[in-house]
């Protein structure tokens, strides 16, 4: 027994041909790629917070169809992916608001927004202006934070609010 | 007509090493897309806004709840009955939730509140437990 461990195995002779068998490495890459079709979104709707968002949990249905979305992160918020009004500490600028506590500059991009859909909505039938928007916002964000952009919403006639979260497994 | 073993055939190997390039470049781009995230959404409506419609007949009762800073809740109802209580615990709520369905089965929605310092995680865990009773959310206090 001690004497086989002691023994050296003869290396074999070089023939300097060698030749990587990829059979297995195939193998592996059809099962990850079958893995990642199966687990891909095939949601219609395309929901990607900003690095940095971190949306709450609760237990809720699917996205059904686009609409426009108004992002709440920590230093800004974000309507369709532009700027719309900075934060500081997760809160407005008191310069921003008026008197009905309504975010001045959020205002402006949303109206905007509110005329867009309306002039889409009346060149096709097919596309309703029917005031929905999603909401994206940052768990630790303030409802202080959070009334002023349902507010600044609302005023411009998105009312019907689709507040973003991760389900829960 | 049976096929036997060819005889004389030549030694045929699949060269694997385009099919490689190919799935890898399918499985980069894959990860780089692919969403892990399953989000969904909640359903909300603004207290005061929306359309109103006039032959609507008014709930029997109107209830607010609110979320206060130190996680206490204040529930209020108007209307058939009046209730004021200040709840502690998240059982509790549901407890008083399931009574007020009980006794009025056909009261819907509910208005949730907050104080200004209550996180958005908060009142998304409020309106949680909120929606297994009333179905309907309205968000209020602006």
């Amino acid at each position: 027994m001690m004497r086989r461990f002691g023994k050296k195995k003869k290396a074999k002779p070089s023939t300097g041909d060698v030749s990587l068998n990829i059979t297995a490495m195939a193998d592996i890459f059809t099962i990850i790629l079958v893995f990642l079709l199966k687990s891909y979104s095939t949601s219609a709707v395309s929901v990607s917070p900003s690095a940095g968002t971190t949306l709450p949990g609760a237990d809720a249905t699917p996205p059904e169809y686009e609409t426009l979305k108004i992002e709440v992160g920590e230093k800004a918020v974000i309507v369709e992916n532009t700027t719309a009004a900075t934060l500081v500490d997760r809160k407005f600028a008191s310069t921003d608001l008026d008197e009905k506590r309504v975010s001045r500059s959020l205002n402006a991009v949303l109206a905007k927004e509110r005329k867009r859909q309306e002039i889409i909505s009346r060149a096709n039938a097919d596309v309703k202006n029917d005031g929905k928007v999603m909401i994206m916002a940052d768990k630790k964000t303030p409802y202080q934070t959070l009334k002023t952009v349902l507010a600044s919403a609302a005023v411009n006639g998105f009312t019907d609010f689709k507040l973003v979260v991760v389900k829960n497994e | 007509m049976s096929i036997g073993p060819i005889e004389g055939g030549q030694d045929v190997e699949l060269n694997l090493a385009p099919i490689i390039d190919a799935f890898t470049v399918l499985i980069a781009f894959m990860l780089v897309s692919a969403s892990f995230l399953a989000v969904g959404v909640l359903d909300a409506g603004v207290a005061a806004g929306g359309k109103a419609t006039d032959k609507a007949k008014p709930p029997a009762i109107t209830l607010h709840l609110h979320l206060q800073a130190d996680q206490k809740i204040r529930l209020e109802t108007t209307g058939q009955q009046t209730v004021k209580l200040t709840l502690t615990s998240e059982d509790e709520l549901k407890g008083q939730l399931n009574k007020l369905k009980t006794r009025f089965p056909d009261v819907k929605t509910a208005i949730l509140s907050a104080d200004d310092a209550v996180a958005y995680e908060d009142v998304i865990k409020e309106m949680a437990v909120i929606r297994a009773s009333f179905p309907g959310v309205l968000l209020g206090g602006f």
